[in-house]
């Protein structure tokens, strides 16, 4: 009797679970994980017989898995709420609905580092020939400058020390030190987004302030803008990692003026605008694209300013947020990702009229990007 | 080793990842150990209120538990691909 009970209930579950699988209609792209899903594999002899077939028929059950979402919260709510997990798939569950992705810093990444400083030496050499002075900035991460957030007895390699170190070993250009300003204005509100990898507005406006003050250049005082309050519904890439069930979103807000408002035009790499700012974004998944058009491998920002300092930005996604600051400053903003584009950009600087070179990177990306080498060493 | 040649016994890492995993070693050690195992089975009531209650309560935690199973592996082929899209 128990055993027959069992077994019907057992095999009705597992049943009902393959052909509820099998007729769920099936998606092409997940906004959660940003990424398109497996595609069902095709069949030959030669793919079956190395395994290729069957893994790929594997991956395609593994992505379309019906109820994958709920399966998804379920499992986090069973890990952390249930079993106490103070971690999901690898983002630190910290207080006050804080996130953070976990940041490593071991030989391979202090190689990346190694390399990524000798480009940037490289190409700043290249820049001091013709007289245009380059920048940098080594922007530390939320785990670290939120560190007091995180669980109990989770420990976090220096970044201080590290950008201390990186600032120098790096030659021919002019270091920007954000850390201090960074630690100091983030007990007195937050500069990084809870839920995401970025620095909010405020964060933006710090690292914007002290760039101006090594570039000599003026910065517009904060309270000379309008905060504006964008969207109050924003779960970031932690978020998305960690999938847990009951996130706080967070708040994005911009500075707005006259002059970042109302700019020449804005060319992307597929479209142009006239705008730094496009509200599409703020419906979707992904609200960080709001600022700058999201991943674009070239941004050209012309303002109404009419000094002629053309500032090129050699940068990670950090320097999005900070568009609506530097457009105050500069007739030109060239926002380049190496990350997406491969050519000379000593050429660019020429041929673009280019007065100031800014390279903008945050320290895990820095730690972990390989682009900056190959775009560099190719000279 | 632990605690010897002057090493610590235990790093704030190996302290964290105990309290994240405890419940689980708990559950672990409970569940290996006979204390569960429930005494009437030898009785020969087969038919009682009671075993068909057991039965059924028995079945519905094989099945939470091929639930939760299951999300466990889906969750592994959960692979965000946050920065980038190109």
């Amino acid at each position: 009797m128990k055993n027959k009970i069992f077994f019907a209930i057992f095999m009705t579950v597992c049943i009902v679970i393959i052909i509820v699988n099998f007729i769920w209609p099936k998606q092409t792209f997940s906004q959660e994980e940003n990424r398109m899903l497996a595609t069902i594999p095709r069949f030959s002899f030669e793919s079956f017989v190395n395994g290729d077939y069957l893994n790929g028929v594997n991956d395609y059950i593994n992505d379309h898995f019906a109820f994958r979402n709920i399966y998804l919260k379920l499992n986090s709510w069973w890990e952390v709420s249930v079993m106490g997990k103070k971690e999901n798939n690898g983002v630190y569950i910290g207080k006050d609905g804080y996130l953070f992705e976990k940041f490593k810093y071991g030989e391979e990444e202090k190689e990346k580092v190694k390399n990524n400083v000798s480009a940037i030496s490289n190409f700043a050499e290249t820049m001091q020939e013709i007289n245009i002075p380059t920048y940098f900035v080594l922007v530390p991460n939320s785990i670290y400058i939120n560190s007091d957030k995180l669980p109990k007895n989770v420990e976090v390699p220096d970044q201080e020390e590290i950008i201390n170190t990186v600032n120098s070993n790096v030659k021919n250009t002019k270091n920007i030190n954000v850390t201090s300003a960074l630690k100091e204005e983030n007990k007195i509100k937050p500069l990084y987004f809870k839920t995401d990898h970025h620095m909010n507005s405020d964060g933006a406006y710090v690292v914007y302030r002290e760039f101006c003050n090594t570039a000599n250049v003026q910065p517009v005082q904060i309270k000379d803008f309008n905060k504006i309050t964008v969207t109050n519904d924003f779960l970031g890439t932690f978020d998305s990692k960690a999938q847990l069930i009951n996130q706080t979103p967070d708040e994005i807000f911009v500075y707005e003026n006259e002059i970042n408002t109302n700019i020449k035009e804005a060319i992307y790499d597929k479209e142009t605008t006239k705008s730094i700012f496009n509200e599409e974004f703020l419906t979707g998944k992904d609200k960080y694209s709001y600022f700058l058009n999201g991943n674009n491998s070239k941004a050209i920002i012309k303002t109404k300013v009419d000094n002629n300092k053309k500032l090129l930005i050699i940068k990670d996604s950090y320097a999005h947020i900070m568009s609506q600051f530097l457009c105050e400053n500069y007739s030109e903003v060239h926002f380049l990702d190496p990350r997406y584009t491969k050519f000379d950009y000593k050429e660019y600087v020429q041929e673009n009229g280019i007065t100031d070179v800014l390279f903008l990177y945050n320290v895990s990306n820095f730690a972990t990007d390989t682009n900056l080498k190959l775009l560099f060493t190719a000279y | 080793m632990f605690g010897l040649n002057g090493a610590s016994l235990a790093n704030p890492e190996a302290i964290y990842y105990l309290k994240n995993y405890i419940v689980i070693i708990l559950i672990g050690i409970i569940c290996s150990i006979p204390i569960l195992k429930h005494k009437n089975t030898e009785k020969g009531e087969k038919n009682s209120k009671k075993q068909i209650a057991i039965s059924v309560f028995t079945s519905i935690c094989y099945v939470a538990i091929l639930i939760l199973s299951t999300a466990s592996l889906v969750n592994n082929s959960f692979n965000p691909f946050l920065y980038f899209r190109f």
